[in-house]
């Protein structure tokens, strides 16, 4: 698969993956480590994190982790789901390496 | 606040539960999360803030999801769409973005639909369960059930030879007590014939129930589940065991099933214990003593006019050969067969029809008011959408979108609505005085749900398809040439807005004359002179264990008065089999009587109700004597018997009170002479007729009875204590005999026009809401004049108009609207208040007070509403306007 395929990643989905590389994390741990990151308020709610869970899930990107229960359930990401956070992490940085001279220049 | 926050959570649990199959799974897990978030909140506000925001985003996934679901949108390809889903999809994100922009509008709009439907919800909810649903026993719609009273145990016995029924079952219900098991206690009492439970469809929780064997000794009893827990604490232990019912000891052989509903009309709505009944009891085989009350199951494909006919047949059959079964004029007694289910909710129909018609009313002003936002708000867009239609999107995609906008606003207001209903609900039922029939069975569940969400998307097409239908046929060219300049809306919509509006109007008058109404009939019934005093006397209903003999029941009541004269602050003290407001309504207790007057013909005689009563009664109860007097000690047991009528009966029988005085007449087989005649008073409710009254001495009655009210009168500084020391006066006088309330005459008569308080209450409350949405409507629209009229005003006011003119046309406006409002409105309620008709009293439903009322107030209500936008319109800065354009 390749990952380009599915970029670029809305910055909700980005966030989740990242927060999900370090380590697995059921959905309240989610939500809170979502919004210490993002103080430019990305809120997250029960009903659409688990909507992009859902996803993710179906596309192989993360998986339930092994000691996740039914009310508490813990996910981690997967090969490919790091793939895709890799490959969207390169594309931003690429744009940022573009964009920042340009910006220097004209301040 | 616990609940509160449990409600919430609940409320999204449930909304979770609607998610598509796939998605439901996480169900528990969001549930888990939310739950984690609302504890993790830093106060409350925060919480609220945080639980509004996901069960809003909760219902636009659900939405999505659906969509999802249904193969409406396709999303394999990303995580989120960038504009690649399905059309669907596209215009719901569209339409959330859309009104996300505009929160001000939607919130207000979602609201209003959350009003409308929530209050329909409510009533419907309880409409459906009391009225519609079918009655919880096997068959239930085969079930029937003999109206007109009760009857004779021989005419049960003869009723096996109607054709087309497959069983009959019959009741015999009263009062016992039972002792021997703490404080004495009132027992509710059915007893059943054998079939009884099959055409129930009873079961027993423990042990079991009647068997053909228990009716030969009839010494068994069922205990009711509800009394088995309060009475026994829920002890198993207790089947087997021996108790005492009124001194005689009966085993206690099972339990009813906890989810058995008496059935209403047969039994009443609370049983506590179910006995055999005892055919050897002689009451049971008089054919002058009616005492059961019959129901039966057709037999299957049997109409009930079949069964009609059977039982005409048996009546005529029985009519021939006893006289008891005859009415006055010698016809046989006529006995309706009636479908069990309409006889349970008889008395409770048309008030639930009232509720429903004043929610609906309601609905519908909240729609006219969310499809005036819509079009206003269209009109607002005309620039939108024709700079829309210019790049090529097709008027049918156009008006598309507008529906799904109106769609969202319809279910989200449907959702909240489902919210508010949750809680109406309760509301309700806790408040309402009058006990609806089948009310313990009436909760929210997801059919209910089902009917919200029906009810919004019904009302979202409503108010969204006409502003929609007007962006689709809008000229293209005609808008693009307006949009440089204030768009004016065209002749036909604001026809259609100021229709609306006084549409609102004539609803609310509507509601606002029907609780005037019913508030004036409260009124009417509360300045009643009742004819006996309210303050300072008490009542105490009592249930003596079947005396044996009149001279015991005597002698027991006798007691009672001097334990109860011999209390501190007790002036007085009487009784009688009943005393004022003890049975109010219809039923009256306990019998009637013809006093037979010398001269007069036998079809002449008087109807009168009979008052068995002690010396001090009337005295006791306040009942003003205004003629004669009444009898003393020492008369009781003189012949020609003493009595005392009402007005009245005094005016019937002699024309004034004063000739009514020593006439002589015949009651019962007793010959009697008046001796005193009593103030008018309304002994049976203060909406009641007085009818004709007659007391006699108690003493007098040839038989005993298991009845008496105690009833004092008291120093007005001692009625603080009156409960306790009154309760343990009939204690002193007789330790066994259950005291289940002590009443003030104040609370009584409270209690009896509570029903109708309620009723005005709930209308009023229905009829504010009314009045603030056609208020909110009528602002709205002149508002929104003005705003479009700015250009026109301004130039006005630059060419020396003066400010005060501009307000008075404006008001002017909104004035004309609420006329036309008001005039429709009249002739609606002219019309619709004969619904109320069976529900008023002392006023006509053309009451001038309550429909010239209601009209001021909402004359009033537009005048204000109107200020506002006009006062505004006159403080146009014509500079700044014509700046701007």
């Amino acid at each position: 698969m390749d990952p380009t395929t599915h970029l670029p990643l809305a910055p909700r989905d980005l966030l989740i993956l990242a927060v999900l590389a370090e380590g697995p994390l059921h959905g309240y741990g989610l939500i809170k480590a979502v919004e210490a990151r993002s103080s430019s308020g990305v809120l997250l709610d029960p009903a659409n994190l688990y909507r992009v869970l859902r996803r993710m899930r179906a596309m192989g990107w993360i998986a339930e982790a092994g000691d996740s229960d039914e009310r508490r359930r813990t996910h981690r990401i997967t090969a490919a789901g790091s793939a895709i956070l890799r490959a969207e992490l390169g594309r931003l940085e690429r744009l940022l390496a573009q964009a920042r001279p340009a910006v220097a220049g004209g301040g | 606040m616990n609940t509160r926050t449990a409600l919430a959570v609940r409320l999204y649990r449930a909304l979770a539960g609607l998610l598509p199959p796939d998605a439901r799974d996480d169900r528990d897990a969001m549930v888990w999360t939310l739950e984690a978030l609302r504890a993790g909140a830093p106060g409350s506000f925060e919480r609220l803030a945080l639980t509004a925001r996901c069960v809003a985003a909760l219902v636009a996934v659900l939405v999505v999801e659906w969509l999802d679901f249904l193969g409406v949108r396709r999303t394999s390809g990303g995580i989120h769409g960038h504009g690649r889903g399905g059309m669907g999809a596209r215009n719901l994100r569209y339409a959330l973005r859309t009104l996300r922009r505009a929160p001000a509008f939607s919130l207000t709009s979602i609201l209003l639909v959350a009003v409308g439907v929530g209050a329909v919800t409510t009533i419907f909810t309880l409409v459906d369960h009391v009225l519609l649903r079918p009655l919880p026993y096997p068959d239930a719609g085969r079930l029937v059930s003999l109206d007109h009273g009760s009857f004779q145990g021989p005419l049960f016995r003869e009723l096996s030879m109607v054709p087309g029924v497959q069983e009959w079952a019959g009741a015999w219900t009263d009062r016992i007590n039972l002792v021997g098991e703490g404080d004495p206690l009132r027992l509710e009492q059915a007893r059943v014939s054998e079939n009884f439970f099959d055409l129930f469809g009873g079961r027993a929780q423990r042990g079991r129930l009647l068997r053909p064997g228990d009716f030969a000794s009839a010494n068994v009893v069922v205990l009711d589940a509800g009394a088995w827990q309060r009475i026994f604490g829920g002890d198993p232990s207790v089947i087997g065991r021996t108790i005492h019912l009124d001194d005689e000891p009966v085993t206690v052989v099972g339990v009813m099933d906890a989810g058995f509903t008496p059935p209403e009309p047969i039994v009443g709505r609370r049983v506590d214990v179910w006995r055999p009944l005892d055919w050897s009891v002689e009451e049971l085989n008089r054919h002058d003593t009616q005492v059961l009350e019959i129901a039966g199951r057709l037999a299957s494909g049997t109409s009930v006019a079949s069964v009609q006919a059977g039982v005409d047949a048996l009546l005529a059959r029985m009519a021939d050969a006893y006289e008891n079964y005859r009415t006055r004029d010698g016809t046989p007694r006529s006995v309706p067969v009636v479908a069990l289910a309409d006889m349970t909710v008889r008395g409770v129909r048309t008030g639930l029809g009232l509720l429903m018609g004043a929610v609906s009313l309601l609905l519908l002003i909240a729609c006219a008011n969310v499809a005036n936002l819509f079009l206003a708000r269209g009109l607002g867009r005309t620039r939108e959408m024709a700079v829309r239609r210019a790049l090529g999107a097709g008027g049918g995609t156009l008006a598309v979108q507008l529906m799904v906008e109106s769609l969202v606003v319809g279910v989200g207001g449907g959702l909240l609505g489902s919210a508010l209903a949750w809680n109406g609900i309760r509301a309700f039922v806790a408040l309402n005085p009058t006990a609806l029939p089948r009310q313990a069975s009436v909760r929210i569940d997801p059919q209910v749900l089902v009917f919200a969400i029906g009810v919004s998307v019904l009302t979202s097409l409503v108010f969204g398809l006409l502003p929609a239908l007007r962006s689709v046929r809008q000229e293209l060219a005609d808008e693009l040439r307006g949009a440089g300049r204030s768009a004016t809306s065209g002749r036909g919509v604001s026809l259609l807005r100021n229709g609306l509006v006084a549409g609102e109007v004539a609803l609310s008058l509507v509601l606002v004359a029907g609780a005037g109404l019913l508030l004036r009939s409260f009124l009417a019934v509360r300045a009643q002179d009742p004819g006996f005093a309210i303050e300072d006397v008490w009542t105490v209903p009592l249930n003596l264990p079947q005396p044996d003999s009149p001279e015991e029941y005597r002698e027991t009541m006798d007691a009672v008065l001097r334990q109860a004269l011999a209390v501190p602050g007790v002036r007085t003290a009487a009784y009688g089999l009943t005393v004022p407001m003890d049975r109010v309504g219809g039923s009256r207790c306990c019998w009637g009587s013809r006093p037979k007057l010398p001269g007069r013909e036998e079809d002449r005689a008087l109807d009168a109700m009979l008052h068995p009563v002690s010396v001090d009664y009337l005295e006791t109860v306040g009942i003003e004597v205004v003629a004669g007097r009444s009898w003393t000690v020492a008369e009781v047991n003189v012949d020609p018997m003493s009595l005392v009528v009402n007005e009245t009966l005094a005016r019937e029988m002699a024309g004034t009170p004063e000739a009514a005085l020593g006439m002589e007449t015949e009651v019962g087989r007793l010959q009697a002479v008046v001796v005193g005649v009593a103030a008018d008073n309304r002994h049976y409710g203060l909406d009641q007729n007085i009818g004709n009254q007659l007391y006699l001495p108690v003493e007098r009655l040839p038989f005993a009875l298991p009845l008496a009210t105690l009833v004092v009168r008291v120093e007005p500084g001692a009625n603080a204590s009156m409960p306790r020391a009154l309760r343990a006066a009939v204690w002193a006088a007789v330790p066994s005999l259950p005291v289940t309330t002590v009443r003030s005459m104040r609370e009584a008569v409270d209690a009896s026009t509570a029903g109708r308080r309620f009723e005005s209450v709930i209308f009023g409350a229905f009829a504010a809401v009314a009045l603030l949405l056609a208020a909110g409507g009528l602002y709205g629209t002149l508002l929104y004049l003005a705003s479009q009229r700015r250009r026109e005003l301004g130039i006005r006011l630059a060419l020396g108009a003066s400010r005060g003119r501009i307000e008075v046309q404006l008001l002017r406006a909104g004035f004309v609207l609420a006329l036309v409002g008001i005039a429709i409105g009249l002739g609606a309620s002219w019309l619709s208040n004969r619904l109320l008709e069976s529900r008023i009293w002392g006023v006509e439903r053309s009451d001038p007070l309550a429909l010239g009322g209601a009209a001021v107030v909402l004359l009033v209500t537009a005048i204000l509403a109107s200020w506002l936008p006009a006062r505004r319109a006159g403080r146009v800065d014509p500079v700044e306007t014509l700046r701007i354009e």
